[in-house]
């Protein structure tokens, strides 16, 4: 009880700039950022100009095909089990919309210094993709990219690279099973608004009509904070939406990759 | 009157009844639902066995007795059901699948002594694939606890629990915490 508490002092003091996104909760995962970013770089290892465009071809990913792909880097797990961190922090977000359509990239670097963690001498990474992406990103393709793409730079503590590629390359894979553009959920929403505009017009109509019956209670239609998901949706009910996959295994020969042979492949650099 | 009050007394005694009965009824199938994720997660597991097994043959031939030893597992754990979900019901599933695992376990350390069984392609997806499944049925069997959890506490809970034995609802078992579930070892980038 007493030492998670002690930890994460120690990492707000570490970390003046993220200070208040620890928090000392029972789940010991930090709060989804406000405003949403995509790129959460708790370890501080990306550059601020590559985090921001980073973030910005996530983002328009985000908008053109509807998945989303969020990393998270941590200078320590507290010694927690790679996948299961980071299947609790994916579902503790929401990463993904509604289809669970989410990739959480997630870093826990190098950090030797850090006494406290017993695992701080290793590089731990997984991609974890939500159930809607199951398909699209099965667990040996997700190894090999941790393995033949990230691992040559994992191995050098050359993070940006690692990440970066491992970005085009799970958006290659991603783009082909799920593509549909952002604004087609908004569109739905859309009518729906509608639907209850004309309903509680209606409504009014009727009560007006009848004056004399002397309309109680007026039935405010509105429907409480729907605002669609923008960055981070996905409905709170469902508790799988980020699953467990792929944790690490190192081959020598870094190897292709199997990529689908669309051609729209994103640049992610 | 006094008939008028006996009636009403009856009437909400009675739809406070239906009431718990269909929750104790909602519960139940919520239950059915987190274990049919489990046995898919663990299905998924048995079919992955006999690809693994004979990838490893190819390499390792003379390991014959581990190899055995896996498909011997699986074979049993195949036979065994969580039937009704009673607690001796799910520690029997929890015990045949941990033979599963255990065997697994012996198997991927016999492996360490293949260095071209482990460049192996075709063998490093398998094991992702095994390890990605091993990932899902811990989150399945967390699934599965929780909501077993919340059924037995809410069956058991005065005056629910009339209700659940007049209808015959039983307790549920749990999963034990999984020993045999290692982790995965480390391996240095």
């Amino acid at each position: 009880m007493f030492r998670p508490f002690l930890l994460t002092l120690a990492l707000l003091a570490a970390l003046p700039l993220q200070a208040g996104l620890f928090d000392s909760s029972k789940d010991g995962l930090p709060e989804s950022p406000d405003p949403p970013r995509l790129v959460n770089d708790f370890a501080s290892v990306i550059p601020a100009y590559q985090r921001d465009s980073l973030e910005r071809v996530l983002v328009a990913f985000d908008d053109s095909t509807s998945n989303q792909i969020c990393i998270v880097t941590m200078p320590t797990l507290d010694g927690r089990e790679i996948v299961e961190y980071g299947t609790a922090l994916g579902n503790k977000w929401g990463v993904g919309s509604k289809r669970n359509n989410g990739v959480l990239i997630l870093l826990k670097i190098r950090n030797p210094q850090l006494e406290s963690d017993p695992d701080a001498k290793y590089v731990d990474v997984a991609i974890l993709p939500g159930r809607g992406l199951e398909g699209a990103i099965p667990d040996a393709y997700a190894a090999r990219i941790i393995r033949n793409i990230m691992g040559p730079y994992l191995r050098e503590d050359n993070y940006v690279p690692a990440l970066t590629e491992a970005c085009a390359e799970v958006m290659a894979l991603a783009a082909g099973e799920i593509s549909e553009p952002r604004d087609g959920e908004e569109e739905e929403d859309g009518w729906e608004l509608l639907f209850y505009i004309i309903l509680i017009i209606i409504v009014l109509v009727l009560i007006t009509r009848r004056k004399h019956s002397g309309g109680s209670g007026t039935n405010t239609g509105s429907r409480g904070g729907f605002g669609g998901p923008i960055i981070f949706g996905g409905g709170g009910s469902s508790s799988g939406a980020v699953l467990p996959v792929a944790s690490v295994a190192l081959a020598a020969a870094p190897s292709a990759v199997a990529a689908p042979t669309d051609g729209s492949r994103p640049v992610c650099r | 009157m006094k008939k008028w009050i006996i009636i009403a007394a009856v009437a909400v005694v009675v739809f406070w009844c239906v009431g718990i009965y269909n929750s104790l009824v909602s519960k139940d199938e919520g239950v059915k639902t987190a274990w049919s994720q489990v046995e898919n997660v663990y299905q998924r597991r048995a079919d992955l066995i006999p690809n693994l097994v004979s990838t490893v043959k190819g390499y390792a031939a003379h390991e014959k007795g581990t190899l055995e030893g896996v498909m011997e597992a699986r074979g049993k754990a195949m036979g065994v059901t969580g039937g009704n979900l009673s607690e001796e019901n799910v520690a029997a599933y929890g015990k045949a699948q941990g033979e599963v695992s255990s065997a697994l376990n012996r198997l991927l350390m016999v492996v360490e002594n293949y260095p071209d069984l482990k460049a192996n392609q075709n063998f490093l997806d398998l094991q992702a694939q095994l390890e990605g499944t091993e990932n899902r049925i811990a989150e399945a069997r967390r699934g599965f606890n929780e909501v077993a959890k919340e059924y037995n506490t809410y069956m058991r809970t005065f005056p629910n629990n009339i209700i659940a034995g007049m209808f015959g609802f039983q307790q549920k078992g749990y999963f034990e915490a999984d020993e045999d579930a290692k982790k995965a070892p480390k391996v240095e980038f």
